[in-house]
């Protein structure tokens, strides 16, 4: 699924949240969006969710305009993952992964054992990707921070959209399940996914991302490989930081040294 | 000076208009108020203190039942006072008559009145065990039992009280399964006609099973207006009660 | 057989008996037989004209309650909100009250119903305006005291200013509830209408499993805002509404069912609506039961009953939610 931006304007109140953006995300693309706190991230992902109607400009989804679309064809192509997603109720694993499956209606059987083969297996995958099938019966509440963003991420993958859009799906997570989630969001993304993450985490975005977009108040600075946007002259201007760019075992390496 | 809707009603009857300086504001405008007529037009009052140390009376009626903290600074500031009480047999009711007529002067008209209702049931047989039962039925199911005025007047008319049948107090209530289980052989029905339906406690009047059931039984309209002050108006109740025991007689009853 | 389906032919098995018992229970002693057309025209009477719209009255009245509770729950995301406890059903009071004693319902009976749902729908709509979407507890309950103590005040003051000498001390009525003497006059007049509201409350669902996730998630997941808003709202106006219209305000029963009933459906809160619905009907019923059965002269008020339960269940919930979400 591509998705195009052309001359986007946002304001909340008075203040302008993004400015002039142009974006062209073609199917299978695993991009990173970057930016300090405030560039308008996640603003900027929610616009594309077709949750924060722009004030100006247009967005099209498979050149189709987004706000075209009906509601529930648009909650099957977009799985959107919400910053500091969780579950309001101590519910089932493999339930809260099992509401992935709403816009297909299926999910509002009582009981997710009786939803079609289709269904059943787009949860499984989900829980399998996401490492929690040990988990599937455990209640959310018990589960530890980290397990829970899993439980969030798998039921985003559950939906089977062909569009990806995760709000830092990464914070909070372990050394060790933060590269699985890239690998995975990687994966999905040769699989023709396009996928959209909100990173913080430079060294992850330069490994994993093929394209980094970055913001700084509102407007997109940079647009390019993870190479040509991360080099320390762009993160001293952008971020405001002394920056190491390396690498070690050929892998990229971003180590932030101090603030300017 | 009155202060009570009660204490109203017996000053109308029992006063000369000049002897009135002031009414409560309910006798000319209450529902539940049978002298509006004779009310129309006298001076009123709220019911406080205050009111009473304008006027300066001679005399303030209050009733048994009236605010204490009223009362007990009417006597702190030295007014004569006259406790009105809801007479609990139709001998009291005359006795009060006589009472306040002798305090307010005119103690023929006292001796008029009571005499009127102590003849009252004059012509009916007193109830024995075996005349029929009357229930007594008002707004929430509300009924008089032994101890009170109207109960008097149903045995001295020669039937029986369904609510002393059923050990229940002066004031007390009947819940509808009761009337219907123990089915009387007549009703007295207490509400106030024209005002039926428009509160809660009237709409158990308007209830289906009591409606089925009053549709069968000779039924007596007597609103609490004409009873629960014990002036007079119980002249009216007497008559309506003595009319129901003819009809039951008429149907054969003992 | 589902667990799911087991508790559900529990609850039902449970509302049946219940229902049963009640047309058993009254003042005067009746035999089973009456049920199959024998004994005296007033015993029929008793059963057909007294305890069956009462009971009726009960099984509907506490459904409605149980699922406007589930609802306004899963809605709210805040396992406090109750329609008693936010003010709806005062509200409610409030708009029976007025059409009753101004004479309105008096000239067409569908006023009253119509009376506590508007009522209602201003209580619930100012709620939610006031403490609407992920708020605090502490924000929604003292909300519904401003609501509760409001309404309250102008009931009071509606049933003084009523010309008639009856009508203010009726406000124990409106305030915690009966089924006394109630006809099938009030069960046809509630019955559509909460059955409509419960309905819209039915078709709530799926809005409410997506709002477990939060607001935005829900509306990725194709969920309207705006028409689930309108079903929840005014499928609370109308159940309660015309609930409270007919039997006055019975509280915490909202409260107390969904909540014991959550950890047996797995917390899922479309699973919770049907039954809540069935535990709310049948809490109803057992408390009406009871306030007959006891040996008092004057029977009790119903809310007097269920709120000697549903007030300390409250505090205990009170203390235990906020120390998990201070």
């Amino acid at each position: 699924m591509n998705i195009g931006i052309h001359n986007l304007h946002l304001r909340l109140g008075d203040r302008p949240v993004l400015s002039d953006i142009d974006l062209q995300l073609d199917a299978g693309e695993f991009v990173g969006l970057l930016g300090p706190n405030g560039a308008g991230k996640s603003s900027l992902l929610r616009c594309m969710a077709g949750l924060l109607p722009p004030d100006n400009g247009h967005i099209h989804l498979d050149d189709r305009p987004l706000n075209a679309l009906p509601r529930m064809q648009r909650a099957r192509q977009i799985a959107y993952l919400e910053q500091d997603a969780d579950c309001h109720w101590p519910m089932m694993v493999e339930d809260v992964v099992a509401l992935g499956r709403l816009p297909y209606r299926l999910a509002t059987r009582r009981n997710w054992t009786e939803l079609d083969p289709v269904c059943r297996q787009h949860i499984d995958t989900a829980l399998e990707e996401s490492d929690l099938v040990a988990l599937r019966r455990r209640r959310v509440d018990g589960l530890s921070g980290g397990e829970r963003r899993r439980v969030m991420l798998a039921r985003t993958l559950a939906t089977g959209s062909r569009l990806l859009l995760a709000d830092e799906p990464a914070a909070g997570l372990d050394p060790a399940h933060q590269l699985q989630l890239m690998q995975l969001l990687a994966a999905k993304a040769d699989e023709g996914m396009t996928v959209v993450v909100v990173l913080h985490d430079l060294a992850l975005a330069a490994r994993y991302c093929r394209r980094i977009v970055l913001l700084a108040g509102g407007r997109k600075v940079a647009d390019g490989s993870p190479g040509e946007v991360l080099n320390p002259e762009q993160l001293s201007r952008t971020y405001g930081i002394r920056a190491y760019v390396g690498e070690t075992e050929g892998l990229p390496v971003i180590l932030p040294l101090d603030r300017i | 000076m009155s202060l009570n809707l009660c204490a109203d009603v017996l000053l109308l009857h029992l006063a000369r208009p000049e002897q009135i300086a002031s009414l409560t504001f309910l006798a000319a405008t209450s529902p539940l108020s049978p002298v509006h007529d004779l009310a129309a037009g006298l001076p009123i009052n709220h019911g406080s203190a205050e009111e009473v140390i304008a006027l300066q009376p001679d005399l303030v009626l209050v009733h048994r039942y009236s605010n204490t903290h009223l009362v007990n600074a009417l006597e702190d500031l030295g007014f004569r006072l006259w406790e009105v009480e809801s007479p609990d047999s139709l001998e009291s009711a005359a006795a009060q008559m006589e009472a306040l007529a002798l305090v307010l002067g005119n103690p023929e008209r006292g001796k008029q009145l009571a005499g009127q209702l102590r003849q009252l049931p004059a012509g009916s047989e007193p109830a024995s065990n075996t005349s029929p039962v009357v229930a007594v039925y008002g707004p929430n199911g509300m009924t008089t039992g032994a101890g009170s005025l109207l109960h008097d007047l149903i045995q001295r008319t020669g039937l029986r009280n369904f609510a002393s049948q059923q050990q229940l107090p002066a004031t007390g209530r009947i819940p509808l399964e009761t009337l219907l289980m123990h089915p009387p052989r007549a009703l007295v029905l207490s509400g106030e006609k024209q005002q039926q339906g428009s509160t809660l406690a009237e709409q158990t009047l308007q209830h289906p099973a009591l409606r089925q059931m009053a549709g069968t039984l000779p039924t007596a309209h007597i609103p609490g207006r004409y009873w629960s002050c014990g002036g007079p108006e119980i002249l009216e109740a007497g008559q309506r009660l003595r009319q129901l025991r003819t009809q039951l007689t008429a149907e054969g009853a003992p | 057989m589902t667990a799911r389906h087991w508790l559900l032919s529990g609850l039902l098995f449970t509302v049946g008996t219940l229902f049963l018992l009640s047309l058993m229970s009254g003042r005067a002693e009746l035999t089973w037989s009456v049920l199959f057309g024998n004994g005296q025209a007033n015993a029929q009477l008793i059963l057909w004209e007294l305890r069956l719209p009462r009971s009726l009255l009960a099984v509907i009245v506490g459904a409605a309650l149980g699922m406007s509770g589930a609802v306004l729950q899963g809605f709210m995301r805040n396992p406090l909100a109750d329609a008693g406890l936010i003010g709806v059903s005062a509200g409610a009071a409030l708009g029976a009250v007025l059409t009753l004693y101004s004479g309105l319902a008096a000239l067409f009976a569908l006023a009253l119903p119509l009376g506590g749902l508007s009522g209602a729908a201003l209580a619930v709509t100012l709620v939610y305006l006031l403490a609407g979407r992920d708020s605090s507890i502490l924000t929604l309950i003292l909300a519904g005291v401003a609501i509760n103590s409001f309404a309250a005040a102008l009931t009071s003051l509606a049933l003084n200013m009523a010309p008639n000498p009856y009508a203010a001390l009726e406000i124990v009525f409106w305030l915690l509830g009966s089924l006394a003497e109630r006809s099938m006059e009030h069960v046809s007049l509630a019955a559509p209408l909460i059955l409509a509201g419960m309905a819209m409350l039915m078709a709530t669902g799926r809005g409410l499993d997506a709002l477990s996730l939060g607001e935005d998630t829900a509306r990725s997941l194709g969920i309207s805002m705006p028409l689930l808003r309108l079903l929840v709202l005014g499928g609370t106006a109308l159940s309660v509404g015309a609930a409270v219209a007919v039997t006055g305000s019975v509280g915490f029963i909202g409260l107390v069912v969904p909540h014991l009933l959550r950890p047996l459906i797995g917390y899922r809160p479309s699973q919770l609506l049907l039954p809540s619905a069935l535990g709310g009907a049948a809490l109803l019923l057992a408390a009406d039961i009871a306030i007959r059965r006891m040996p008092t002269d004057v029977e009790l008020k119903l809310g007097v009953l269920t709120a000697l339960i549903g007030a300390p269940f409250f505090l205990y919930l009170l203390i235990r939610t906020r120390r998990q979400h201070p």
